[in-house]
């Protein structure tokens, strides 16, 4: 199965290797850690999940079944969020990818900041963690 | 001795402003010699609001990032903000359109989408959209009916004396019925909340303190669409918004104003085309020859954009009344008692204005003008508000400080 962004519901952007992702109608935000950016990247050129599992658990030295399942669970939430949809176009799947595998391999998460409007209200030099903005200081 | 305009930078904001705009090797010193000297737990409003395109300009290049993150951060705060304001925008901008109003995309968003075309590099706290003046209150309707609300009737420096609040006033959303042609004719915008937390300044002059009839008819004659979340927008041509970027810039603000130099400079190298002569038509017609000519000069001495040599000269011949000349000098300083004169007869005007033409006889006196504008309760507390605000500035005291949330668009 391939997926597609939900556009025009959903943005996204690479920064500096970080992908960070908006839900326009919820106002949620979201970043990716682990191999997230990787697997992000590789749906949004078209690859179906068969190449997606067989691109990163190849190039990876965990445990096939587990890389497989971890990317599984990773679509639905991503799916879940609304984040992706399925599409017809699969064109892709028996294609190169565009970037070399990492070889290493981090289970995938999302991370999700759903108050908009604190998101919106905090201070991105003083309120927040030395990464930075969303992520706000705990004793704030 | 004459007064720093306050669109000019201090030093370490220079270095700042070289360091976003410059070719890479002197940018990469400016940014090196900035690094050195900035405090960023006390980094001005002006300085905090370039942050994002510095980060995308040097430290995700690799440069040094003094704030260990935070800047990054700052960046993606400006692009989460601008992606949500602009597609809510977008949606408010069919209704107008549906209703067949034309919109017009002013300063940071429409940046945005034709210089920047980042979502990130450029914050806005609200997104400016104009319409044509004789459409201003269908547009409202509009606004409201999309669930905008009002926001207050701005009052200098009411948000730090307490003068309005101990004399009883309670401000609050201005209602729709003020939404009227005495309103039209007096301000130039008024800002409008989603229930979110996101902001639109609506916009029926394209200057403030510009609105002569007519006088934005060729503006929006040369205005052009763009692209804008799948639908089309207006954006002023590229002349008429370096103009408004100079005139928007050149008055001053609580927060140092230098994010103009950052727009113009962007704004100027991306454009394929600039209609220099309308621009300078435009300067004249607006009465801001003085701080087009004095600014556009800082831009072309310090960052060489290419203005033309007889553009300069020509702004340079343009006969500058006194009143223009002291207009530049009073609205570029911070507030005092002369920006308070130059306001109070720039109502009195629009009063006259008003009584003059066809609904002249509807037009209350100007003390009942003033309250309605203003939106007070009653004269009263009118005056009381008008003495404090008059003794404040008096006094000297106008003391507004802007921390890193100050990001006007």
């Amino acid at each position: 199965m391939t997926f597609g962004l939900n556009s025009p519901h959903v943005v996204q952007e690479d920064v500096d290797n970080e992908v960070i992702i908006v839900h326009l109608v919820t106002g949620s935000y979201y970043s990716l850690t682990g191999s997230g950016a990787e697997i992000w990247s590789l749906i949004l050129q078209g690859h179906d999940n068969t190449a997606v599992i067989e691109r990163i658990a190849g190039g990876a030295s965990a445990d096939h079944q587990h890389v497989a399942t971890e990317i599984e669970r990773f679509l639905g939430e991503l799916q879940a969020e609304g984040l992706i949809v399925p599409t017809q176009d699969n064109l892709r799947s028996i294609a190169q990818p565009d970037s070399t595998p990492s070889g290493h391999f981090v289970s995938p998460s999302l991370q999700k900041y759903s108050d908009m409007q604190e998101l919106l209200l905090v201070d991105p030099i003083h309120e927040v963690e030395t990464t930075g903005w969303p992520k706000v200081l705990t004793n704030h | 001795m004459t007064p720093v305009p306050s669109w000019k930078p201090n030093p370490l904001q220079q270095k700042l402003l070289d360091a976003c705009l410059l070719e890479d090797a002197q940018a990469w010193q400016a940014w090196k010699e900035w690094c050195d000297q900035i405090d960023v737990d006390a980094i001005d409003g002006g300085s905090y609001r370039l942050m994002p395109l510095a980060w995308k300009r040097l430290i995700s290049k690799g440069a040094e990032d003094p704030s260990g993150g935070r800047f990054k951060g700052v960046y993606r705060r400006s692009w989460y903000h601008n992606q949500l304001a602009m597609a809510r925008t977008a949606d408010l901008i069919g209704k107008l359109t549906a209703a067949a109003i034309p919109a017009m995309l002013l300063k940071g968003a429409a940046l945005t989408v034709a210089n920047y075309q980042d979502p990130g590099v450029r914050p806005m706290a609200d997104i400016d959209v104009a319409v044509p003046r004789r459409l201003a209150r269908q547009a409202v309707e509009a606004l409201t009916q999309a669930g905008w609300t009002p926001g207050a009737t701005p009052l200098t420096g009411a948000h730090n004396t307490g003068a309005v609040a101990s004399s009883g006033w309670k401000v609050g959303p201005r209602p729709l019925s003020a939404f009227d042609e005495v309103y039209f004719c007096a301000r130039h915008a008024h800002g409008f909340e989603e229930p979110t937390g996101l902001n639109v300044d609506l916009h029926w002059c394209l200057f403030q303190g510009n609105g002569d009839p007519g006088i934005d008819d060729e503006a929006w004659a040369g205005a052009r669409p763009v692209t804008f979340h799948q639908s089309q927008v207006l954006v002023p041509e590229a002349a008429v918004h370096l103009l408004l970027l100079v005139a928007h810039g050149s008055r001053w603000n609580p927060t140092p104003a230098i994010r103009w130099i950052a727009d113009a400079v962007t704004l100027i190298r991306s454009e394929a085309e600039i209609r220099w002569d309308r621009l300078v038509a435009e300067a004249r017609s607006r009465r801001i020859t003085l701080q087009t000519l004095e600014m556009l000069g800082y831009l072309e001495e310090r960052f060489k954009v290419g203005v033309p040599a007889d553009v300069m000269a020509e702004l340079r011949a343009t006969a500058v009344s006194r009143r223009e000349r002291a207009e530049y000098r009073v609205k570029s300083s911070q507030p005092g008692v002369r920006l308070g004169l130059h306001e109070l007869r720039w109502l009195r005007e629009r009063h006259r204005l008003l009584r003059k033409n066809e609904a002249g006889s509807q037009t209350p006196g100007f003390p009942t003008f003033m309250r309605h504008v203003l939106d007070a309760p009653s004269l009263m507390q009118l005056g009381a508000y008008a003495a404090s605000e008059l003794t404040r500035r008096v006094r000297g005291s106008a003391q507004d400080q802007a921390g890193p949330k100050g990001t006007s668009a």
